[in-house]
């Protein structure tokens, strides 16, 4: 029986953080199954999904990573999980993508997620970025969604227009074209 | 109606370049009502490529009425020896493939072409085409060189997509 863990690790970005972690999981025998790092304001994030034999667990991550976490400051969280989690495939709706622009201003992210999760609507991805407007700094966010087919896009287009009023914002929403080949 | 077994990647078959068929006889058209066969047994599939059912040659069949309807498209086609003499303008669309079931990928590929090929009656034809209709005959193409759509996607963040769900059969 394999284990799996999710690895969480934070911190200022510099040469080497993927080399020494991927290092110490090496060293401990694990396998990196999916992994997504990015840096973010000078901080370099990951997310690792690893699978490991059976009698390690987590002190083993901690104390195989703590010389690195040491050396460079490095934020660690280990968390286990169920093989079936890992590998699950859920059942689910049609993957739109929306889109969010708008001069920048606390809550516009709160506001629309807020708007889809009252509705069950699930985020599988979300990406923002601070752009450069002419007077003020203009937010963008993409936010990707998978949303049940029981739902009735034309009313969350009606909610979202009336967010669009009170936040002075511009929302997008459309359907991801899919195409099996 | 028999289907084919569908290769995965990275068989060997679905990297290399097929090779022109000499003579469009009774055997291949065989093999085109068996790969016809397949994509419709594939839920949701709009096209599929010689290789990819193991045969080598450069054939593949497409049906994108399946997903959008008759309009904008020619339904069922089966092409020969498929050459793409012209195309325009640039369309992203997210596809999936048989020969790599986990996965969707963001591609960007031309909107509008004309291709040139032999149908099965052994004519040759010449075939203008747009929207998704083009991008399947790009992706199919593309198979018969050993090109795969995870070879043309730029980003694994943003274009490339774990499947988070099995494909609809959009047939009924």
């Amino acid at each position: 029986m394999k284990r799996y863990f999710a690895i969480t690790a934070i911190g200022k970005d510099r040469p080497g953080i993927v080399s020494g972690v991927s290092k110490a999981l090496y060293d401990l025998g694990t396998n990196i199954e999916d992994s997504s790092m990015t840096i973010l304001g000078g901080e370099f994030a990951m997310i690792l999904i690893v699978s490991t034999r059976e009698e390690v667990d987590a002190s083993d991550f901690e104390s195989h990573l703590k010389e690195l976490t040491d050396k460079i400051g490095l934020f660690i969280a280990i968390k286990e999980l169920d093989e079936s989690d890992v590998h699950s495939k859920k059942p689910s709706g049609i993957p739109y993508i929306i889109s969010v622009i708008g001069t920048d201003k606390p809550g516009i992210v709160y506001r629309v997620s807020n708007l889809l999760a009252s509705k069950g609507i699930n985020i599988t991805d979300l990406n923002t970025k601070v752009i450069p407007g002419e007077t003020a700094p203009v937010y963008t966010m993409i936010i990707e969604v998978d949303i049940p087919q029981y739902l009735d896009v034309t009313i969350l287009e009606e909610e979202f227009s009336t967010l669009e009023k009170e936040m002075a914002i511009d929302i997008g929403i459309k359907e991801i074209e899919v195409l099996e080949l | 109606m028999p289907t084919l077994p569908v290769l995965r990647y990275p068989h060997q078959t679905l990297r290399a370049r097929s090779l022109e068929v000499d003579n469009v006889n009774d055997e291949i058209r065989r093999i085109i009502t068996d790969m016809i066969d397949t994509m419709y047994a594939s839920p949701g599939c709009v096209g599929v490529a010689a290789p990819q059912v193991g045969y080598p040659l450069r054939i593949f069949v497409i049906d994108v009425s399946r997903k959008i309807g008759p309009k904008k498209n020619h339904g069922l086609l089966a092409l020969v020896n498929p050459v793409v003499a012209y195309s325009e303008g640039e369309k992203i669309t997210r596809e999936g493939c048989l020969s790599i079931p986990d996965f969707l990928g963001n591609v960007k590929r031309a909107r509008k072409l004309i291709v040139m090929g032999i149908n099965p009656e052994g004519k040759e034809v010449e075939i203008l085409s747009q929207g998704l209709e083009a991008i399947a005959f790009q992706h199919e193409i593309d198979h018969l060189n050993g090109v795969l759509f995870i070879h043309r996607i730029s980003s694994l963040t943003g274009d490339l997509v774990r499947r988070k769900s099995t494909p609809k059969d959009t047939k009924d």
